[in-house]
């Protein structure tokens, strides 16, 4: 037998599981071919050591495994209830979702339109920044108040609740 | 010595499974009680310490629970088992990137304290037994956990949980040959990290 053939049936020749004959041929191959040897001499002693390892202790798992379950099955109940919702809400979605758009749309439009008539737009002409600064400091207006409108003579004032 | 429950353990036939996958907690724990010694063992060597060990066999559980719905009874609920036991096992090694190939090639490798402690709660698990049995034991399960997990799961399988060569195939989804391909990489690589290990040692 060739070193290839005996490589495929070691595991079966370790286990005992070859017909004697070919056990046998295999025998005579391991005392006479150093490199088999080797090889099957490596396996055993590797499978010894492994067999030996001890069998360990189980400790109980049981409660905290219980437990993970009972919690994911919570989490998963409000997941399904959550579905549910959705299924028998799916029909009226496009309307809630249409009136809930027009309210969201109107309440920005009305908000806006209030707060637009709390503020004051003062347009005033300077000339020179410095009539500016000295605008703002007799108004007591915040330094931030001024804004830009186009060219530099032309600004607008605009304050929060007049003044 | 840990007593063998074999007769104790309850038997889990069809019904019991079926019961399990319509979400019978009392169901799940006979499978529990069936499967617990086989999953732990498993998953013991996949890692490092009694508590990442029961880390793991919980997870193991609950993705059981979870999954019990997908099994098919084409294979037998041991395999199906045994494969998500695997699977996490591999996984979780991957995710903590426990081994390193390279490890073992730096002149100063260390033996970690994870090993020394372990070797530790080998001899307080395990007073009566020898200490140098002991510490082969943490030796051989030190040079496991330098092994790729693919390599180690099957070693695993084959010499510690006795699995025969078809059902570790059906195990790892793969044929007969690769499983003895495999086992032959792992038997070289397992000698080398020993024997690199033992000149460390000495």
């Amino acid at each position: 037998m060739r070193c290839g053939k005996i490589k495929k049936l070691m595991y079966d020749y370790i286990d005992g599981t070859l017909t004697e004959s070919v056990s046998q041929d295999i025998d005579r191959h391991i005392d006479e071919c150093s490199k088999c040897a080797k090889h099957h001499q490596n396996i055993t002693q590797n499978i010894a050591l492994l067999k030996e390892l001890p069998k360990l202790e189980t400790p109980d798992m049981w409660t905290s495994i219980h437990e993970k379950i009972m919690e994911e099955e919570q989490a998963s109940s409000l997941a399904v209830l959550w579905n549910h919702f959705k299924t028998i809400s799916q029909p009226y979605a496009v309307p809630v979702a249409s009136c809930a758009l027009i309210l969201i749309v109107s309440g920005v439009l009305l908000s806006r339109g209030m707060l637009a008539s709390k503020d004051t737009v003062i347009d005033v002409q300077f000339r020179t920044t410095q009539e500016i600064a000295f605008y703002i400091r007799e108004h007591n207006l915040p330094d931030n108040s001024a804004t830009f409108h186009g060219e530099f003579e032309t600004l607008s004032i605009t304050t929060e609740n007049g003044v | 010595m840990v007593e063998e429950h074999s007769e104790e353990l309850p038997q889990i036939d069809e019904a019991t499974i079926r019961k399990c996958q319509e979400g019978d907690k009392g169901a799940f724990h006979m499978i529990y009680q069936h499967f617990k010694t086989k999953v732990f063992s498993t998953a013991f060597r996949f890692t490092n310490n009694y508590d990442e060990a029961m880390d793991l066999t919980q997870d193991i559980f609950i993705n059981i629970f979870k999954k019990i719905k997908m099994f098919e009874f084409r294979s037998s609920l041991s395999t199906w088992i045994y494969r998500l036991s695997v699977n996490a096992g591999i996984d979780r090694v991957r995710k903590y990137k426990r081994y390193t190939l390279t490890s073992m090639d730096h002149p100063d490798f260390q033996a970690t304290n994870d090993f020394k402690e372990l070797h530790k709660e080998h001899q307080v698990k395990r007073a009566d037994e020898n200490v140098i049995q002991d510490e082969n034991a943490a030796s051989t399960h030190e040079a496991l956990q330098r092994l790729s997990p693919k390599l180690r799961a099957i070693l695993i399988l084959r010499y510690i949980e006795d699995l025969p060569y078809s059902e570790i195939a059906t195990v790892l989804k793969c044929s007969e040959g690769t499983v003895k391909s495999r086992l032959n990489r792992a038997h070289i690589k397992l000698k080398e990290v020993l024997e690199k290990d033992s000149e460390v040692g000495r």
